[in-house]
């Protein structure tokens, strides 16, 4: 599949990969490059391969409700809530933004590899409007992203994980880069206008540097750090997950104590720790690698990993053993500082 | 043969290559080894070069050097069998040379060959242009067009060249 922006990212001259069945720009000609904008400038991404949902009616607030593990009673209209659905294991079906129109209108944003899972899933609870089709989405993000798209739309006032509403558009300040920045969601035709007009100010950036951007802001990304099999306690996302709900899920979680938390690992040798990559203590396999890249902001390998839960709060620093060799890695609380 | 360009590709035409994307310039028992300009577009920005030691002895379809990009680890494949003599210690500090010139300050390694005529199995340049030309094909099924493999390097403008990549 093809995003309606296709054209445009040929005529960029993007280098493309195929994700989860569609052919995506990778970059533009500098995974670096891109990473350096966003970090000190902005630049433009085409996310539309993500799946959007529409959810509205009676009984919608209380589906979502138990079939998430967020507290939707945090929300009012305009306000935004990342949170997870999961299976009756306590593993994670999607991570998903969830966006009250009205206290009877939702709009959901999941991943691209989930969108028929995560339509069945909720349509088994309640009706689903699937959206991807007829909707573009665009992230801009990086300091400067205000101050561009304020020639579009007034996004003066809205503040982090808000949106608001332009026509036909919906922009919301959120994003997977740790920059300030702001996701639009809009239809096929305004959205080509847009991204041309925000691609011949700000830098386009791939999904090399997209993924790149969220392993340096510690987001987790679903098939790597989530999966059915991971549970949002493993994945050290507890504070999205509400015990005071019932959530479908709920349960499995409440029975297990999390045997692995993920971790974020600094490297402080040279080396880029890949996904699968075993952690090791003292010679020992002590937990493995989900995510890996060298970080261009910080001029070293970042990984984020699942690590055996006895070894949290170990003094001594650990291993990754790339290919053979082991390289020195610490744990450390955040690579970037957050500046959403 | 003279350098060219295929599909956005230079090629020298001074050296051999593999199917793996490397290039072997010969020069008596040495051969000096590297990618090419294909190889590091593919991999995009560079961050890495595991070279191997001074004195190491290799051989034909041995894993000798692994180049780290953002997104990937590539292994470099010994084209040919022998021992390491030489090493490009500038890639120690400035892996990006491999992307900014790999054909010349970009080079990986010197291998003196236990057996010069091990070259005779290597690609020449009009073959590796030939294969070259087939790959990009396969990668760009839209566009109809031919991939034109004879054009001479002076008539392309220079923001075209491989190397010559802004950065």
């Amino acid at each position: 599949m093809k995003t309606p922006l296709y054209d445009i990212h040929t005529r960029l001259g993007a280098k493309f990969t195929d994700f989860h069945g569609w052919r995506m720009p990778l970059h533009y000609g500098s995974i670096i490059s891109e990473v350096k904008a966003v970090r000190q400038s902005c630049g433009v991404f085409d996310i539309s391969h993500m799946a959007r949902f529409l959810l509205k009616g009676e009984g919608a607030f209380e589906a979502l409700q138990r079939l998430t593990t967020n507290d939707l009673n945090k929300l009012v209209p305009g306000k935004v809530q990342y949170s997870l659905l999961l299976n009756e294991r306590g593993g994670v079906k999607d991570d998903i933004t969830v966006y009250m129109i009205s206290p009877r209108e939702f709009f959901i944003c999941a991943n691209a590899g989930n969108r028929v899972k995560v339509r069945e899933w909720i349509g088994e609870h309640f009706p689903i409007e699937d959206v991807s089709d007829r909707t573009l989405q665009i992230a801009l993000q990086g300091r400067d992203s205000e101050g561009l798209l304020s020639r579009f739309y007034d996004v003066s006032e809205l503040k982090y994980y808000r949106f608001k509403r332009f026509g036909n558009t919906m922009v919301s300040r959120t994003g997977y880069t740790g920059e300030r920045g702001y996701e639009i969601y809009t239809d096929v035709e305004t959205g080509r206008e847009l991204f041309k007009e925000l691609s011949s100010s700000a830098q386009p950036c791939g999904l090399g540097a997209r993924d790149v951007l969220r392993i340096e802001a510690g987001f987790p990304l679903y098939g790597n750090e989530l999966s059915e099999d991971i549970t949002p306690l493993e994945a050290s996302l507890d504070r999205f997950v509400s015990f005071d709900k019932d959530f479908i899920g709920k349960e499995a979680l409440l029975a297990q104590k999390p045997r692995r938390k993920l971790v974020k690992l600094l490297l402080e040798g040279k080396g880029v720790p890949r996904r699968g990559y075993p952690i090791l203590w003292k010679g020992d396999k002590v937990g493995v690698i989900t995510s890996g890249t060298f970080s261009p902001t910080l001029r070293a390998g970042i990984a984020m990993g699942l690590l055996d839960v006895d070894k949290l709060d170990v003094p001594e620093v650990f291993q990754v053993d790339i290919r053979g060799t082991e390289v020195a890695a610490k744990i450390v609380g955040s690579f970037v500082a957050p500046s959403p | 043969m003279d350098d060219v360009i295929v599909g956005g590709y230079l090629v020298k035409g001074d050296r051999y290559y593999t199917k793996e994307h490397e290039w072997v310039l010969v020069k008596g028992a040495n051969a000096q080894v590297g990618i090419t300009d294909y190889a590091q577009k593919m991999l995009g920005d560079i961050v890495f070069v595991e070279l191997p030691a001074k004195g190491e002895a290799t051989e034909a379809g041995d894993t000798f050097v692994n180049i780290e990009s953002v997104k990937n680890v590539a292994p470099v494949y010994s084209p040919v069998t022998g021992t390491v003599v030489e090493v490009n210690d500038m890639l120690e500090e400035e892996p990006n040379l491999v992307n900014e010139s790999p054909y010349d300050a970009g080079w990986l390694a010197i291998i003196e060959m236990s057996d010069p005529t091990e070259v005779e199995d290597l690609l020449t340049a009009e073959d590796y242009a030939e294969l070259l030309a087939e790959i990009v094909k396969e990668e760009n099924p839209d566009e109809e067009t031919e991939v034109p493999i004879e054009e001479s390097i002076e008539t392309i403008p220079e923001e075209e060249l491989g190397f010559e990549e802004e950065r």
